[in-house]
């Protein structure tokens, strides 16, 4: 049986739902970074914190803190994503790894803003969730 | 020498039938023993004089509930029917063990925004009627 890797599952739970792909391909949600001039929307995760949360016998519960940040060329195009991404981070088994309790902790809003120049910086939602999981 | 919780484990099996299987889930654990004293002081005297009293244990458990877990479940029902003490079995990651007969005295289930469920149980050691184990042993293996 192969190892747990929690964030090739994370980016199956993310694409396994449709609502979340057709507003932002496959493609475009990746792990830690994107390019610069890449095309938007786009959606980047990370692993915050991880932590373990039960003592051992049986499958050990671990818990993932993840950021997820929706980037979009406006505040409303990012937040108009928002829902599907909820819909997105449920429970499930994903890869090798059952996801016991995926929790929306929040959301957090920077809109788009314009620089020096006609330099535009895209709009950004920053959501938290935390991961339940058995390993 | 000190031991790793995360390693360690907690195992369960019903007062009849079974076999001890490792119960999933479980955020933490903690044991009190403790042994009263009796205070026998005289008047008329300037020191305390105690007997030993009757020791006793509890254990307090914090687990993930799970519904789907039929040790969970199980649990419930003890408490539900009113069964009789079950056997509990922590085995510590270094190989040494408490081991006891205990009831299950509550089970408390919760739940909260921003959270997962959890459950507190509480647990009473005694000794079975009749036998003259104690209610609970330490094995030290190392």
């Amino acid at each position: 049986m192969p190892g747990v890797n929690i964030e090739q599952d994370i980016r199956t739970m993310l694409v396994a739902y449709g609502g979340l792909t057709s507003a932002i391909p496959a493609a475009r949600i990746s792990h830690g970074y994107r390019l610069q001039d890449g095309a938007l929307p786009a959606l980047t995760y990370e692993i915050s914190s991880l932590s373990q949360e039960s003592i051992g016998g049986g499958a050990t519960v671990r818990l993932a803190t993840v950021e997820l940040n929706i980037v979009a060329e406006t505040t409303k195009a990012a937040l108009d994503i928002v829902p599907a991404l909820k819909v997105a981070c449920g429970a499930g088994t994903y890869g090798v790894t059952d996801f016991d309790a995926v929790i929306w902790r929040q959301h957090v809003t920077s809109p788009a803003s314009v620089g020096e120049g006609d330099e535009q910086q895209p709009a950004e939602v920053t959501a938290t969730i935390d991961i339940y999981y058995r390993e | 020498m000190a031991f790793n919780s995360s390693l360690s484990k907690l195992q369960w099996k019903a007062l009849t039938g079974g076999t001890y299987a490792d119960v999933a889930a479980i955020g933490s654990i903690s044991f009190s023993m403790s042994r009263p004293t009796l205070d026998i002081t005289p008047i008329n005297t300037a020191t305390s004089q105690f007997l030993a009293g009757i020791s006793n244990a509890t254990a307090s458990l914090d687990i993930f509930y799970d519904n789907d877990d039929a040790t969970h479940r199980a649990w419930l029902d003890h408490i539900n029917a009113a069964n009789d003490a079950s056997f509990w079995l922590f085995v510590l990651e270094t190989g040494e063990s408490i081991e006891g007969q205990a009831f299950i005295t509550s089970m408390e289930i919760s739940a909260a925004a921003n959270s997962v469920g959890r459950a507190t149980l509480q647990l009473q050691f005694t000794k079975a009627p009749g036998s003259t184990a104690a209610a609970w042993t330490v094995t030290n293996s190392g």
